[in-house]
């Protein structure tokens, strides 16, 4: 059966308020930039079918408020999350001091998921602070992925998304080949104890 | 993808296709741009099969405008529509309405070319009214006319009597019935618009064809022979193989008629001749190709086989045959055709062989045979199943029997000697009844340069020489249908002898259409990325006017209200709630309420949403102490769409209600103007933050509503039997918070009794502590037990106790008209509560009131 996608998967923008997040969606999702901004006062979501490695893959991107205040009740949106994307802004250092704060979120809400540490509105020399060298020192002792993106001017967008959907896909395949080697082991037990049973009955 | 949504998979799978795409049909028909506005235009239990933009003449005027056609319960209709609005968000209305029945006709004319743009016409007419629709010519519209013929066709057939389509009606006055679209009706649209994604990217894909693929020339060989039942010559080399030496045909399509005559041919599946002539065939293929048999049918006497160079093989797919007698009961199989299907690259290709009804004077015969093919001859291992008009390509081979008429044998002899054959196609049934429009509609047939192939005397290139000397014919025949064929020759071969027809070829070059990989996924890509466009744009959207509420100072039991305004300014309809807290908590804190709770909200409408804070006895206590956070985020949820937050936040007013007797007891100061943290202190550690060194035996608030019930007087019938009004009950309460009033208190004796009640109900442990709930059911049996109880109560609690239940006697005594049971039954509910995590049951509620009953009717001392 030929369907429209071959994996479904959900990933979470999180990070500090005023990053750029929906932006980073927007342009995703719509290939569109507003400089205009307007807080996410609440959790929205939009969807782009994309082809990774020959499959096609549909990605349901959830888009969560920044804001403290809202930090408990996001966090319930990790739930059944396959990838989260934590945002800081290149010009704000202390986005990039909360990114700490951010992935212990994630440590604390999911089990297993992949992460990818993005330092947005890399588009300005002049205004950045968060140097790459330090971002990426911090992106390898935490064991992430760094990628610095425009959503202004779509800059890394693309490749930054089909980064974390690769390690998606990865991790599912994995997930899939762990199963299967299990459920076989399983088999092989299964046979074992049933030879194991009837010896017992011959004996008897 | 089961969106190959073909024409003729209508009456059979229609269902299906009901599942899979909703009422708008997305088949090829089917103009998809109009799609959302065909949603919108068709109520749910009809469905929209086809729709084309067209040019719609009726008398002098001649407008744009939109044809669709629509079914309901197997019936059709034609509706013409104007279109308003820009797409994709045009919106279509009926104004003029065809049904299909037997007042309806159709007459398709032959494409034709308008200033460089290829035309397709059709007259159009029901009862009296006339018009005349005319279409760009492409493979929707030529689609969507053969739906309308066949809707008529199939109409005539009906076994049910004729029906009064009154379900056309809603057509009448469409625009109405679009206002009138009710929430539910639209939300399945959503749904729908979901579902048929698969079918819309495959008939995007379809729509883009040419962009994606380039057309090849494939050389086509195709080949009818009767063989009156003989075995094979030596060798057919010379009709297969001969007609260019050295351009090998990539296809070969070779039929074969009375192939076997022997009874047993028609009795059993089995024939000897058939691997006879098929052995003979694939010797005789053309000797610089390497051929790999694709499909051979047989029926009878009819047999075509199909064979690839193996090069191409790897590109042939969904093959398929069928076969379909016509003969005596349509199974005899002596007569009828079978066909072979299959998709060559991006190319749909249709064989058909047949053997028509003989005989000169059968020619309506034929035509019915000829007809029952095209009908009813369809490869149903296709899903949906494929009739042979739906094929990009169509090769129609065989003896189909057709004759000269007003000629004779001489005549024809003549002509063919002065090679004059063009003098005998104006007498050849096939050309006259084709142009007529009675068979072979839209099917093309090359000259016919070559003498007629039967009827010959076996063994011979005489024509027939016996009593009957039959008219020679143009019995043998090859017509096609499609695009970007070129026949390449069309002759006979008179060298083979063996029956008294002439075997006859036709080869073509042929466009087949290959698809482009790498164009086609960026095309693929990009369509996808379109119709996620629209479908993030159709997602639901609103504003809201307020994402912050801010209530102020609250008091206990105030009731105080904030609204804010919801807006949809999205494309579709909303459904909207207030999700579920987390943990399984309800969508708000207890003294939080929203009205409406959830809803829904058609485009562009407005609703306001009231917020409502009302601290009861329940939250007072957790709230005075600062237990629980004065703020709350509703979560706005829209289905199938986004959440939104809504902060509240308020400042609550600490109060006597809520408070415990132990502190209640040990201060001075009303409880309103101690500060927060004074009290928290109090409630924490009664004793050491005590205000008073001896406390009072009964909390002072007690005993002023005590005090002034009494002034109110009690006697004036049941004071608890209505409830006082919201500011009433505010003032008491600002009264003891702030205050120690010594006059009366300015309002009706039954806001003092409620306060009463609220304040038993709030306080932050009962009269009856909860440790002791269990204990006083289970000594509810007798008075003697009760009493144990009481005296081990902590002693405020136990002074409050006697304290109130002197009162109640007092009540009692002096208001004739209060039942004790049903004061009984009032007070135990706020007086002996159970623990929060306990469960009331009709029983324990009874044993409480029991429980204190006792008290109120036994006038000792407790």
């Amino acid at each position: 059966m030929n369907r429209e996608y071959d994996h479904l998967f959900k990933l979470l923008i999180i990070g500090d308020s005023g990053v750029g997040k929906s932006s980073l969606l927007l342009r995703f999702a719509d290939n569109t930039f507003s400089g205009n901004y307007i807080t996410t006062i609440g959790v929205d979501f939009k969807i782009r079918t994309i082809e990774v490695d020959g499959e096609r893959v549909k990605l349901q991107i959830w888009d969560t408020a920044g804001q403290e205040r809202f930090r408990t009740i996001t966090s319930t949106y990790y739930r059944g999350t396959h990838g989260v994307i934590v945002v800081y802004d290149v010009t704000n250092g202390e986005s990039f001091a909360n990114v700490k704060r951010w992935l212990h979120e994630i440590d604390q809400n999911c089990d297993v998921v992949n992460r990818i540490l993005v330092g947005n509105k890399n588009d300005d020399p002049q205004r950045k602070v968060v140097l790459t060298e330090d971002a990426q020192a911090f992106a390898d002792r935490m064991n992430i992925e760094l990628f610095e993106t425009s959503a202004k001017d779509n800059f890394n967008v693309e490749e930054m998304f089909n980064a974390v959907t690769r390690m998606v896909l990865k991790t599912k395949k994995e997930e899939l080949r762990d199963n299967l080697m299990t459920s076989k082991n399983d088999n092989v037990r299964l046979r074992k104890n049933q030879k194991g049973k009837k010896g017992s009955k011959c004996c008897s | 993808m089961e969106s190959a949504s073909s024409s003729s998979s209508l009456d059979s799978e229609g269902n299906q296709h009901r599942h899979d795409c909703g009422r708008v049909w997305n088949g090829m028909s089917m103009d998809a741009r109009y799609i959302p506005a065909l949603r919108r235009l068709v109520p749910p239990d009809h469905r929209a099969v086809g729709c084309v933009r067209c040019m719609i003449s009726r008398g002098r005027k001649r407008t744009p405008q939109v044809c669709v056609l629509v079914e309901h319960m197997q019936e059709h209709c034609v509706l013409i529509c104007a279109e308003e609005g820009a797409l994709p968000n045009a919106t279509l209305k009926s104004d003029s309405r065809f049904p299909i029945n037997v007042d309806f006709r159709i007459d398709i004319e032959p494409v034709s070319t308008v200033g460089g743009s290829r035309v397709i016409t059709a007259n159009l007419s029901y009862k009296r009214k006339k018009l005349i629709f005319e279409a760009d010519y492409d493979d929707t519209a030529d689609r969507f006319v053969k739906e309308i013929s066949k809707a008529f066709e199939n109409s005539k057939y009906r076994n049910t009597p004729a029906s009064d389509y009154l379900w056309v009606e809603v057509y009448k006055n469409n625009s109405k019935f679009f206002l009138d679209v009710n929430p539910e009706d639209e939300d399945d649209l959503g749904e729908e618009n979901k579902a048929s994604r698969e079918c819309m990217v495959k008939c995007l894909m379809q729509e883009r064809e040419d962009e994606f693929t380039v057309l090849n020339e494939f050389r086509i060989f195709t080949g009818t022979w009767n063989v009156n039942g003989m075995a094979p010559p030596e060798s057919l080399s010379e009709w297969l193989a001969s007609s260019a030496p050295n351009e090998p045909p990539d296809v070969y399509a070779i039929g074969f008629q009375e192939l076997d005559l022997s009874k047993e041919a028609f009795v059993f599946a089995d024939s000897p001749r058939e691997k006879e002539w098929l052995l003979k065939v694939k010797e005789s293929l053309h000797p610089k190709g390497r051929y790999k048999e694709i499909k051979t049918v047989r029926l009878i006497g009819m047999m075509l086989s199909v064979f690839v160079e193996e090069k191409h093989a790897p590109f042939v797919a969904n093959v398929d045959c069928n076969s379909l007698g016509t003969g005596i009961l349509g199974m005899m199989g002596n007569k009828g055709g079978v066909g072979v299907r299959l998709d060559l690259h991006s190319t749909s290709i249709c064989f058909v062989n047949c053997h028509l009804a003989a005989h000169a004077e059968e020619r309506e015969r034929r035509n019915q045979d000829f007809n029952d093919i095209r009908n009813k001859l369809s490869f149903n291992q296709m899903r949906p199943a494929k009739s042979v008009s739906e094929h990009d390509q169509i090769y129609w081979m065989g003896d189909m029997n057709y004759r000269l008429q007003d000629t004779t044998k001489q005549h024809v002899e003549q002509a063919c000697a002065n090679n004059d054959f063009s003098s005998l196609w104006e007498r050849d049934q096939l050309r006259d009844q084709q142009a007529k429009r009675i068979i072979f509609i839209g099917f093309e047939e090359g000259p016919l340069n070559f003498k007629p192939t039967y009827k010959y005397d076996v063994g011979t290139n005489q024509w027939d020489t016996s009593e009957k000397a039959r008219v020679p014919a143009y019995c043998d025949r090859v017509l096609w249908r499609g695009n970007n064929i070129r026949q390449l020759c069309y002759k006979s071969h008179d060298n083979f002898v063996i029956s008294d027809h002439k075997p006859v070829l036709a080869e073509f070059s042929s466009g087949i259409r290959v698809v482009d990989a790498v164009k086609r996924k960026e095309i693929y890509q990009e369509l996808m990325k379109q119709l996620d466009k629209e479908e993030n744009d159709f997602m639901p959207q609103v504003t809201v006017d307020e994402h912050y509420l801010n209530f102020g100072r609250v008091h206990f039991y105030e009731r105080v209200q904030r609204s804010f305004k919801i807006t949809n300014t999205g494309p579709v309809i909303v459904r909207f709630l207030f999700k579920e807290q987390p943990k399984g908590r309800r969508y708000a804190k207890d003294w939080l309420k929203a009205d409406p709770h959830n809803g829904t909200l058609k485009k562009g409408e407005s609703c306001d949403i009231t917020l409502e804070i009302l601290v009861d006895p329940a939250s007072a206590s957790k709230l005075n102490m600062g237990e629980e956070k004065m703020s709350e985020v509703l979560v706005l949820h829209l289905v199938d769409g986004k959440d939104i937050f809504i902060s509240v936040d308020m400042e609550y007013q600490h109060s006597c209600f809520g408070c415990s007797l132990e502190a209640l007891v040990r201060h001075m100061t009303p409880i309103g103007l101690l500060p927060q943290e004074t009290l928290i202190a109090l409630e924490t550690d009664p004793v050491k933050n005590a205000e008073l060194g001896v406390p009072f035996e009964t909390p002072t608030e007690l005993w002023i509503i005590m005090d002034a019930l009494q002034r109110k007087g009690l006697s004036g019938g049941n004071i608890f039997g209505k409830s006082g009004s919201q500011v009433e009950i505010q003032t008491v309460r600002e009264a003891l918070d702030t205050k120690r009033p010594d006059g009366q208190l300015d309002v009706s004796v039954h806001a003092v009794a409620e306060c009463l009640l609220l304040f038993l109900s709030a306080l932050r442990e009962p009269v009856i502590p909860y440790c002791f709930f269990k204990k006083c059911l289970d000594s509810s049996v007798t008075y003697t037990q009760a009493k144990s109880v009481i005296q081990e109560l902590p002693k405020v609690h136990r002074d409050t106790f006697r304290y109130l239940v002197l009162f109640l006697q007092e009540l009692l005594q002096k208001s004739k008209r209060l039942e004790v049971n049903i004061l009984a039954t009032i007070f135990s509910a706020v007086m002996i509560r159970p623990p929060q995590d306990g469960q009331m049951t009709p029983s324990k509620e009874r044993m409480r009131s029991v429980f204190l009953y006792h008290f109120l009717v036994n006038h000792c001392e407790v």
